[in-house]
């Protein structure tokens, strides 16, 4: 398919509209659209006001904890590094390695009949297969890609008379 | 703040949408109906002062929430139960005029492979890039179009089967 007749095919299916939801869903939207307006008003209710107080306070005091290990314990600071230098299997700090991404598409599956030598017909299932491998860089450009079709051919059933 | 009227017309404009979203990565009407509804609640609270959120943030949640659904086992029975009770829904607007074309639109969209669906109805009708899609969908863009082009040759090779 070209690209233009791809644009065609789009624009026709595109006068196929989603159909419309059901009135019992709709309502259900509107609730919760009416209760997100709600909640994103100025006036916030006192127990969401008491939530937000405590989130605070606890960020707060998680923070405070960890600057007072990190000056208590100043071994703390060097102790990642230390545990990557005396494991046996670091080294320098490892490369990021590349993104593999492995893709199975169906392309598209039909049926075929077969006279066997002999006379006797054969089914046989015919899938047509699209496997892509694609490896990306760390920095997320893309390196190598690869796609090969595959054919699978099945038999489905085998007739006697 | 954002008054009621704009509410309504981003919904009036985009539920449709994340509902045809929902309903090709749900296994029946029901759990759709709830995917879209819990990630529209999800999505608003991450909304400041009140606004819309984004498009991307609600397929986004629509996609986490599918893949959550998928896992959980206790679903399996519900979703058996629904799909032999309940009739299939219209995915498209039953207008009169073109109602064959969307009922052959419908069949040959539930034939094609999940991934495929998923890209074409983002691409298509929910409105967004490639980029964005593949942020949505946690993949590639590059395998995202190339989704999207596998998806649309073979979904018009079996609308014209099927109106034969």
């Amino acid at each position: 398919m070209t690209e233009s007749e791809e644009r065609h095919w789009e624009s026709e299916l595109r006068r196929a509209a989603p159909a419309p939801v059901p009135a019992e869903l709709l309502e259900k939207l509107r609730k919760a659209a009416a209760s997100s307006k709600r909640s994103a008003g100025h006036s916030l209710h006192p127990f969401v006001v008491l939530r937000l107080v405590r989130g605070w306070y606890w960020a707060a005091l998680s923070s405070l904890a960890i600057v007072v290990c990190l000056l208590a314990f100043p071994a703390l600071r060097g102790s990642h590094s230390k545990e990557i230098a005396h494991s046996p299997a670091s080294g320098p700090a490892p490369a990021r390695l590349p993104v593999v991404l492995v893709d199975h598409a169906l392309v598209s599956t039909y049926e075929a009949v077969a006279e066997m030598p002999g006379g006797l017909p054969v089914r046989f299932q015919c899938r047509k297969w699209m496997d892509k491998v694609e490896m990306r860089d760390a920095q997320g450009g893309l390196v190598v890609e690869q796609s090969t079709p595959r054919l699978e051919i099945v038999p489905k059933c085998l007739e006697t008379y | 703040m954002h008054d009621s009227s704009e509410w309504e017309k981003w919904l009036a404009q985009n539920a449709p949408r994340f509902l045809l979203f929902a309903r090709q990565r749900a296994p029946c009407e029901a759990d759709a109906r709830d995917l879209v509804q819990e990630a529209v609640v999800e999505s608003l609270r991450g909304a400041p002062d009140g606004a819309p959120p984004p498009l991307g943030l609600v397929y986004t949640t629509i996609h986490r929430r599918a893949i959550d659904l998928a896992r959980r086992e206790s679903r399996r029975q519900k979703r058996e139960l629904s799909a032999s009770l309940e009739s299939p829904n219209d995915w498209f607007d039953p207008d009169i005029e073109d109602r064959e074309r969307n009922r052959l639109l419908q069949q040959a969209m539930s034939t094609l492979p999940e991934t495929q669906r998923e890209v074409i109805t983002l691409k298509v009708w929910g409105g967004l890039t490639f980029a964005e899609i593949a942020k949505v969908l946690e993949i590639p863009a590059n395998t995202a179009a190339s989704r999207y082009r596998y998806g649309l040759e073979e979904l018009r090779r079996l609308m014209k089967e099927l109106a034969r």
